[in-house]
């Protein structure tokens, strides 16, 4: 056989083991390749079927983290309470972002996601704070209530903020042009929202505001207990059973009476403020007879200054110490700051005596009592000093009246010319 | 001021007439004070604890002035935090009070029990037995959170359950303590509890917004901490109380006050275990928490202390404390001499209004002699004993004077500062 013949074969035969290598290397490489891309994919299904699982389990426990009394527990569970309207909620924001990001930035995507990211943690936000709010004002814990609207504020500052950077509208004098017009449109048309913010932090940050407070705004005829407590609004449950809700920006612009303090029995007690209008027909200088029916009244003497009871002493003075006195010695009474029994400008009716007092039991029944009990006392003691209290005549009195100016019986006829 | 602080107070106090009081009488009342310390201090009663203390004084004996004054320190002494004036329904509740069985068989004890140097007003104006029954019930103005009972012969059945106190007894305590016949007193937390009125405008601008709200001392008590005592400690007695029984009652009633510290620390010391327990009793009966009531477990132990510190307990037990300390300050001053007012002085008392009122108030509590030099027809006496419009009860106060109950309310939350820097060596 020929040399180069053999030579050409064993070139030929060289090449072929050289393709069948690199077959057999392609080939390896392409099998090894197939198993990593299994195994990845492997990977990827586990870990999508754990998240969804985790994500079930997290949605049935949401109602238990939210019951529990840790804020961690309360924050997962709040972030998966979900209902199909916030599916809804979302997609509605999904369309909006996508339409104005391709309007800045059309045919850019990193931008567009980038906010909708944002806009999804914000929603996030809004709705984990909102769900912990429902929690916080059940339980009367204000911090947590302001804790959760200043992160309202910080997650819609952060999502300004986000737009700005993200849309390089600086860059753009055009587009910082638009955004601030609308800005400050939108300042205008929410100004009450914006002023009930400031109010808030104003009210929460000097403790002036928490819920279950008795709160008084004469303005606005509300009476009764705050129940819930938000950026912009206050909700008043009346002691007529009835509901109002006010702007909270109105207990920062007006006057507002916080009585809390004061039915809780924190202050020296809840003020007693009456008048009592006398007949100054009955006054009348005290005579002797008087005064020894007056020492013989054990009950009267306990209060009154042996001293004073002279003859010649005006019994509406005496009447004035006494009832000075029993209250101040009245055991539901406070003698501080103040106590006073006083008489007022004479009136055409009569003479009025101010009683001027601290009762120290606040709340309103036990108030109402014995305001009443004290009220009933200054009536009944005043007889023994000779006094009476004016009431006007009714008809009853004009009809049955055996009043006569002259002895002679009226007549009704007229005389004749 | 020498640094051991060691004083004698007890020797400036004068009767009425103005006489001091003989020697052996106010040797008396020193050993006394330190015996009554010594049976006292083993007594630990919280604010939440069932049992009272009860005590059994046996006075016949040749020493009989000595047993007399330790019958004195005892109702200076027995006062705790247990104590409840009245429940909700405003009923007394006697089973809160400490119980001094007074025994001896003379017929006149209760008048030599009356006498200056040893209960002098107490039995006057106060509610107690004579072998069982009731006595003084019309007079008694004020409730006391002691029950004192004076008998002839003492049953021994309970003898387990007292602390008997006898002659023997105190005679073996002097033969084991020589050195408590140098006379003297460390009146150094005397003059630091004495510091609490010179805080200023920290605690005299305080509103009337719930006086038993710990957290409203919170500025008060550290301007206390650092700045007040943090200054070097004065003497108690100075050259002013030679003329001047205000000021000696004033300082006596320091000291009185800051030999309750001890056992008000050892009682809040309990008091704060038992929260303890109790919070983690109730964290480990919930299910879903994994910790378990354990012994001696630290995590546990530091879990707790965050939860539950002791000035939080101090906090919680406010009431109560302030509470204890007004019966203890009642018991104090009708020791010392004083009195309720009288019917002519609370009208004139009322009759005045504002600084007039504050100043007729001083006048009262002051020297007799300038009191009958301003009203000199109401006075047929010339030595009448001080009064104190705040001698009433605890609940009457709040509406007499509530702006003065802060005060005691201070007081009591300042106990662990000052103990803090005075280590009890006593």
């Amino acid at each position: 056989m020929d040399t180069s013949l053999v030579n050409y074969y064993d070139t030929i035969i060289a090449k072929v083991y050289l393709q069948t290598d690199t077959v057999k290397t392609v080939v390896q490489k392409t099998t090894e390749s197939n198993e990593c891309s299994t195994f990845i994919k492997i990977i990827t299904i586990a870990a999508l079927v754990l998240a969804i699982v985790g994500f079930l389990i997290l949605i049935r426990s949401s109602k238990k983290n939210l019951a529990s009394e840790k804020l961690c527990k309360q924050i997962i569970g709040a972030m998966f309470q979900w209902r199909p309207k916030h599916f809804l909620i979302f997609l509605v924001l999904l369309v909006p972002t996508f339409l104005v990001s391709q309007i800045l930035s059309p045919c850019q995507w990193i931008p567009c996601l980038w906010l909708i990211g944002i806009n999804l943690i914000v929603w996030m936000t809004i709705k984990v704070c909102r769900q912990l709010t429902d929690i916080f004002s059940l339980r009367k814990q204000d911090t947590g209530i302001t804790w959760c609207y200043v992160s309202i504020l910080i997650a819609i500052g952060v999502w300004i903020l986000a737009f700005v950077l993200i849309y390089n509208t600086k860059d753009d004098p055009k587009v910082a042009a638009a955004i601030t017009v609308i800005g400050t449109v939108l300042s205008i048309v929410f100004k009450d929202k914006i002023s009930g913010v400031v109010a808030f932090l104003h009210l929460r940050m000097h403790h002036l505001l928490n819920i279950g407070d008795w709160i008084k705004v004469p303005k606005l005829d509300v009476d009764g207990e705050v129940k819930r407590v938000t950026l912009t609004s206050v909700t008043i449950y009346n002691w007529d059973t009835t509901t109002s809700v006010i702007p909270i920006s109105a207990l920062h612009s007006d006057h507002f009476k916080n009585l809390q303090n004061m039915m809780e029995g924190k202050t020296y007690g809840r003020r007693m403020y009456m008048s009592f209008i006398f007949d100054t027909e009955w006054f009348h200088t005290i005579s002797e007879q008087e005064v020894a029916k007056l020492n013989a009244n054990e009950e009267v003497m306990r209060y009154l200054p042996k001293n004073e009871v002279t003859e010649g002493n005006l019994n509406a003075r005496l009447y004035r110490l006494y009832l000075y006195h029993w209250l101040m010695n009245h055991k539901h009474i406070s003698q501080q700051p103040r106590m006073i029994v006083r008489w007022q400008d004479q009136m055409p009716e009569g003479m009025p005596l101010q009683v001027y007092a601290f009762i120290i039991d606040s709340s309103l029944a036990t108030f109402e009592w014995q305001q009443s009990q004290i009220v009933e006392h200054i009536i009944n003691s005043m007889e023994p000093f000779g006094l009476r209290l004016y009431q006007r005549p009714s008809g009853y009195d004009a009809s049955n009246n055996n009043i006569f100016m002259t002895n002679k019986p009226a007549q009704y006829g007229k005389e004749e010319m | 001021m020498s640094k051991d602080s060691i004083e004698h107070p007890f020797e400036k106090l004068n009767r009425k007439d103005g006489k001091p009081f003989d020697d052996f009488i106010v040797n008396n009342w020193y050993i006394a004070r330190k015996y009554v310390k010594s049976k006292l201090k083993d007594v630990i009663i919280g604010p939440t604890s069932k049992e009272i203390l009860k005590v059994v004084i046996e006075i016949d004996d040749d020493n009989k002035n000595l047993m007399l004054s330790v019958v004195r320190q005892v109702a200076l002494i027995a006062h705790y935090p247990n104590y409840v004036e009245y429940d909700k329904f405003g009923h007394t509740r006697p089973e809160t009070h400490s119980v001094i069985k007074v025994v001896s068989k003379d017929q006149d004890i209760v008048n030599l029990l009356k006498r200056e140097e040893y209960l002098n007003n107490l039995l006057v104006y106060c509610q107690y037995k004579r072998n069982g029954v009731e006595q003084n019930k019309l007079n008694s103005l004020m409730p006391i959170d002691l029950d004192i009972d004076i008998v002839d012969i003492y049953d021994e059945h309970d003898k387990d359950k007292v602390i008997l106190m006898t002659p023997s007894d105190i005679q073996s305590f002097l033969s084991l303590n020589k050195d408590i016949n140098k006379k003297g007193i460390d009146t150094k937390r005397a003059v630091l509890s004495g510091r609490v009125y010179d805080i200023g405008v920290e605690i005299d601008n305080l509103p009337y917004e719930d006086i038993h709200d710990a957290k409203r001392y919170g500025r008060a008590l550290t301007i206390f901490k650092h700045n007040i005592l943090s200054r070097e400690v004065e003497s108690l007695v100075d050259a002013k109380w030679d003329n001047d029984q205000v000021k000696v009652k004033n300082g006596l009633s320091n000291i009185f006050c800051s030999d309750r510290f001890d056992s008000l620390m050892a009682g809040m010391d309990k008091a704060y275990h038992q929260m303890r327990d109790d919070f983690c009793k109730k964290c480990s009966q919930n299910k879903n928490n994994k910790c378990k009531k354990k012994e001696n477990d630290k995590k546990q132990d530091n879990c707790t202390k965050k939860k539950i510190t002791k000035e939080s307990c101090w906090e919680k037990y406010e009431y109560e404390l302030a509470l204890s300390e007004h019966a203890r300050w009642i018991v104090e001053k009708l020791i010392l001499g004083f009195r309720p007012m009288n019917t002519a002085e609370q009208e004139r008392y009322e009759h005045y209004f504002g600084k007039r009122r504050k100043e007729y108030g001083n006048l009262l509590k002051g020297d007799s002699a300038n009191l009958i030099n301003y009203f000199p027809g109401d006075y047929s006496d010339k030595n009448i004993d001080p009064t104190h419009v705040n001698l009433c009860s605890f609940k009457e106060l709040r509406r007499i004077d509530p702006d003065n109950m802060k005060y005691d309310s201070f007081l009591m939350l300042a106990i662990p500062m000052i103990l803090e820097i005075d280590s009890p060596r006593r």
